[in-house]
């Protein structure tokens, strides 16, 4: 006994030195080995990211010149397009996002805990999750088979506002739940009505993340194809959003992809992309200044 | 500390000016949803003294003080039965804005909750600015100051009232708080275990501001702190939930009384640390 107490290193005398050392330095060598193999998996999401974006470019870049952006379809730009989606888009976020921030300030200011909210929180997690084709199919329901609603820019819209909505009312609701009870209640204290209190002191306090969630949902609106597929399309600049249909950067993308023409599908991606990633930056910059810490 | 200041510092008139302002809970009960809370409390709080409610958590002590300014109906499904009288008008009649009673009885919370988005100073006329309530420049200048000294901050802040109320430390955010809470002048004001999360230097400072506040205004202290009670109040009430879970009144009385020789028994165990 004595004998072997002398044989083993002097350190395993102590009761917080594992007694099978030979287990221990295996189970080290999986950890490491799992937490290696979880990092890698993480970063697939990088990867797939990063590979999309540099492939965008290395195709897209060179397709990019004045004539992309200043000639219509037909003569190998994109005008046409452009200006369909930013004045689609445009309108449908006049809608959407009204309606969308006083939904989220509804079920997260005065409805909380209702079951009237809680009906209107589940439809709207529905309409998100909606397949956009579906969506195009309804828009195009009223169009072709009720004979409500036109062929028009403005019918692109209302069908792009659709996307919106859902995802504004319940990324906004979200970013206004993050607002600490104790602050409506200092202000609640100071006799300041509810409304006030939400106008002042909620939507302040929170502003950059409202930002947020409403870019989020005008973003994935502005890239969207199934659902204008049906009602948008125009290879010539139209302007008036209430005559005659619009293109949009997507249908271009789609139309160039099914025609094999591929420069011009993948200069446009980088168009959408961008337009999208500036409108997002202009907005951080210009809420940036009241973001606090809480 | 900055006693002889904060006294240096309440103008005579200023002081002249304050009416003495009673507050009176008369057969309050307090319920979440169906569940009762606090039931049938009695209880007067003398003009510019200042009454400590204890007891064990859950005895209904916090529910009671935000019944006192219709704060507890702000939590969904809440809702309070009887009467709190200030200056004899019941706060619960049904002409009542609640609004109005909360510009007239102040709170200051566990928490300290400065308004994150606004600067010290804005924080401090954030009574009047969310309101609406337009006052010239020189006016606003005058109230943060006198607030300030008040709340024992004024020399701590003054050069940087610019800097966000957050940039505080703790206690520094409770006095802005309480300074807050003051500057619109109410009548009453409640202060809701408002050193439950500050250190001891910072307890002592909040509690000191208490004894000089009391001068002017009639306080309602919330304190799981015995000592504290001990140490500023002039009344003490002791709450308690029996068996049903149920808050109760079960004692008031000049605070040495309480503590010294209380005349129930659950009083006596919970002052000698029985339980609780």
């Amino acid at each position: 006994m004595s004998k072997a107490v002398m044989q083993a290193p002097p350190a395993a005398t102590s009761a917080l030195v594992p007694e099978d050392r030979a287990r221990y330095t295996w189970r080290k060598a999986v950890s490491a080995f799992t937490v290696v193999v979880l990092v890698l998996l993480a970063l697939s999401g990088v990867g797939i990211l990063g590979t999309i974006v540099v492939n965008l470019f290395i195709n897209g870049l060179s397709s990019i010149n004045l004539d992309l952006l200043v000639k219509q379809s037909l003569q190998g730009g994109i005008l046409n397009a452009l200006i369909g989606t930013l004045l689609m888009v445009g309108m449908a976020a006049l809608m959407a996002v009204p309606i969308g921030v006083l939904t989220a300030i509804y079920l997260s200011e005065y409805g909380y805990g209702s079951r009237f909210a809680e009906v209107v929180r589940f439809c709207l997690d529905l309409l998100a999750q909606m397949p956009t084709i579906v969506t195009g199919l309804f828009i195009w329901l009223f169009v072709v088979q009720y004979r409500l609603l036109q062929p028009i820019g403005f019918t692109g819209s209302l069908a792009l506002a659709i996307v919106m909505l859902p995802i504004i009312a319940r990324t906004v609701e979200e970013v206004l739940r993050l607002v600490p009870g104790m602050l409506r209640e200092a202000a609640l204290a100071l006799g300041v009505p509810r409304w006030r209190m939400v106008i002042s002191v909620v939507i302040p306090t929170v502003l950059p993340g409202i930002v947020t969630g409403v870019l989020l949902g005008v973003a994935r609106a502005a890239g969207e194809t199934a659902p204008i597929i049906l009602v948008a399309g125009n290879d010539f600049i139209n302007w008036n959003l209430f005559e005659n249909p619009m293109g949009a950067i997507p249908l271009q993308i789609y139309k160039d992809s099914t025609t094999a023409n591929f420069p011009r599908a993948f200069a446009a991606a980088l168009v959408l992309i961008s337009t999208i990633a500036m409108f997002s930056a202009a907005a951080r910059f210009f809420t940036r200044k009241s973001q606090v810490e809480y | 500390m900055q006693a002889e200041q904060l006294v240096t510092t309440q103008t005579p008139e200023a002081t002249a000016n304050r009416k003495a302002h009673s507050l009176e809970v008369k057969n309050i009960s307090a319920y979440y949803g169906a569940n009762l809370a606090l039931e049938n409390v009695n209880l007067r709080y003398e003009p510019n003294k200042i009454t400590a409610m204890i007891g064990p958590s859950g005895c209904g002590k916090s529910t009671l003080i935000r019944c006192l300014n219709r704060m507890h109906e702000v939590i969904r499904g809440a809702h309070v039965e009887g009467q709190v009288l200030l200056d004899g008008d019941d706060i619960y009649a049904s002409t009542v804005d609640p609004v109005q009673v909360r510009r007239n009885i102040g709170m200051v919370f566990q928490k300290p909750n400065p308004f994150p988005t606004m600067s010290i100073y804005e924080n401090v006329i954030s009574g009047f600015k969310l309101n609406n309530i337009n006052k010239p420049k020189q006016e606003l200048d005058h109230i943060v100051e006198r607030s300030l000294r008040a709340a024992a901050l004024w020399d701590e802040v003054k050069d940087k009232l610019k800097a966000s109320g957050g940039s505080l430390s703790g206690g520094q955010q409770q006095r802005l708080c309480i300074a807050r809470a003051i500057a619109v002048e109410p009548k009453i004001l409640l202060l809701d275990e408002p050193c439950s999360a500050l250190d001891p230097i910072s307890t002592i400072k909040v509690e000191q501001l208490m004894t000089e506040l009391v001068k002017n205004f009639t306080l309602v202290l919330v304190t799981h702190n015995m000592q504290q009670a001990t140490r500023v109040s002039d009344y003490t009430a002791f709450f308690l939930a029996g068996e049903r879970r149920v808050g109760q009144l079960i004692e008031y009385g000049p605070t040495d009384r309480i503590f010294n020789a209380p005349e129930r028994k659950e009083t006596q165990d919970y002052v000698s640390g029985r339980f609780g």
